[in-house]
């Protein structure tokens, strides 16, 4: 089975997913990716669910290698200069890693937060039905803690699909949505997009 | 006639969920109606809910926006709050073991100080009343009480801590609480439970609900040191007086 190892990652990054909601009324926040619709690009990049769990990495840099096999990866959110041994690739792509090869990735830039997913996603222990780290309540898998050098992420399938190449307009939210709609079906953004405009204040009798 | 109960407020909170606020301050009388709209809500669900949040006054409501609208769910949710009357029925009751003062409680003395009277008032007044469980949050397990005597109402530290032991109870302002998990705070700190009210792996992982009754035992530190390793092995420790 092929996986990620971390040569290095600055603080603040971690495996994150979708989150666990379900047990706010026990004090318990639902964590998950700070940027979802990046997340879910990600993921798109390489054919996993929406918000399967990915590595989120923080403002500064990270490099990854990858052992046991190739692996596919998809990269979205702040974009970064990334290279794979040297070859230069674009944000909101993705690329292959060959057995041996390590993914470099920059400071971020025009933002904090980037994800990178891989082709089957990562194997961890759900716990409520979630990767995500939460490290004060002992919470996330593989490790429920910030990601470190020496960490190892193992993905849930080999690479070896053919190489898939989808281009993400890298501009603003909406139309990170947009192409997410058009890609995803599943993804209703007008309706979504009604409920934003809400009136300020309370409503109903007081 | 039945008594008739003023609607809540509805308070857009993002654009997936809505906050149902009984009251704009801390106050029992609210907090049991935040408690009936849950239940009611749990009986009859509606589509579209996602997760409701109880507070001291007011209950957050999350909801799928592309499953109902705002002015559809406000609707229901009025219509609920309406219908739901506070009511004890089917509350559990808890004895929740503590030890207090010394290294356990290291804010004990300073309290009865400030209060002008000894620790041992301190911990029997502590020990006498009734509380419940209005509700849960900050971390994971931390339970805020409903019910601290007027006497023992007293402000928090002016220097709060950047880290407190896990099992802490403790008091401020008119609050009381069960700490599960180690963690800052700004209260005074009475003694430690050795219950813990949230464990990974036990069954079930949270031990209290909003809505629980609670009373403390004062126990001695030797009897804490014993339940703190079977609480570690899985064990409630605290007592189910009532189910």
């Amino acid at each position: 089975m092929s996986k990620l190892v971390v040569t290095s990652i600055g603080p603040a990054s971690s495996v994150q997913d979708g989150g666990r909601p379900g047990s706010q009324r026990y004090g318990l926040v639902p964590s998950g990716a700070m940027d979802r619709l990046a997340l879910a690009a990600a993921n798109t990049l390489v054919g996993n669910d929406l918000f399967a769990a990915a590595v989120e990495i923080g403002p500064f840099g990270a490099a990854l290698t990858a052992r046991g096999g190739a692996v596919r990866i998809g990269l979205a959110g702040a974009a970064r200069n990334a290279d794979i041994a040297g070859r230069a690739i674009a944000f909101d792509s993705s690329a292959t890693l060959a057995d041996g090869e390590t993914l470099n990735l920059g400071f971020a830039r025009g933002g904090s937060f980037s994800y990178l997913a891989v082709e089957g996603g990562i194997v961890g222990e759900p716990m409520f039905g979630s990767l995500a780290v939460n490290a004060r309540a002992g919470l996330g898998s593989p490790y429920p803690r910030p990601l470190q050098a020496g960490d190892e992420l193992q993905t849930a399938k080999a690479s070896g699909a053919a190489e898939q190449r989808i281009e993400l307009p890298p501009a603003s939210a909406l139309a990170m949505a947009s192409a997410l709609a058009l890609i995803c079906a599943s993804v209703t953004v007008v309706p979504y997009a009604s409920q934003l405009f809400q009136p300020i204040g309370g409503v109903g009798a007081s | 006639m039945p008594e008739t109960l003023s609607p809540p407020r509805l308070l857009p909170s993002g654009d997936a969920a809505i906050t149902v606020e009984f009251s704009r301050t801390i106050d029992d009388a609210a907090n049991r109606r935040v408690l009936a709209l849950d239940r009611v809500i749990s009986a009859e669900p509606i589509a579209g809910i996602t997760e409701t949040v109880p507070t001291y006054r007011s209950l957050l409501v999350h909801y799928d926006p592309v499953q109902i609208a705002f002015d559809a769910l406000g609707k229901q949710l009025l219509a609920r709050a309406a219908k739901a009357l506070p009511t004890a029925t089917g509350t559990r009751r808890w004895r929740i073991p503590v030890t207090y003062g010394g290294e356990h409680g290291i804010d004990l003395e300073d309290v009865a100080k400030t209060l002008r009277t000894t620790p041992d008032e301190i911990v029997a007044r502590h020990v006498a009343a009734d509380y419940r469980v209005a509700m849960i949050g900050f971390t994971p397990g931390w339970s805020y009480l409903s019910g601290l005597e007027t006497f023992l109402h007293m402000p928090r530290r002016q220097d709060p801590r950047l880290l407190t032991p896990a099992g802490t109870i403790s008091i401020g302002g008119i609050q009381t609480g069960v700490q599960c998990l180690a963690g800052p705070s700004g209260w005074h700190l009475l003694g430690r439970t050795p219950v813990r009210t949230y464990q990974l792996h036990r069954d079930p992982i949270f031990l209290l609900e909003p809505g629980d009754a609670i009373t403390f035992a004062a126990v001695d530190a030797k009897t804490f040191a014993e339940q703190d390793r079977a609480a570690e092995a899985g064990a409630f420790v605290a007592e189910l007086v009532t189910p």
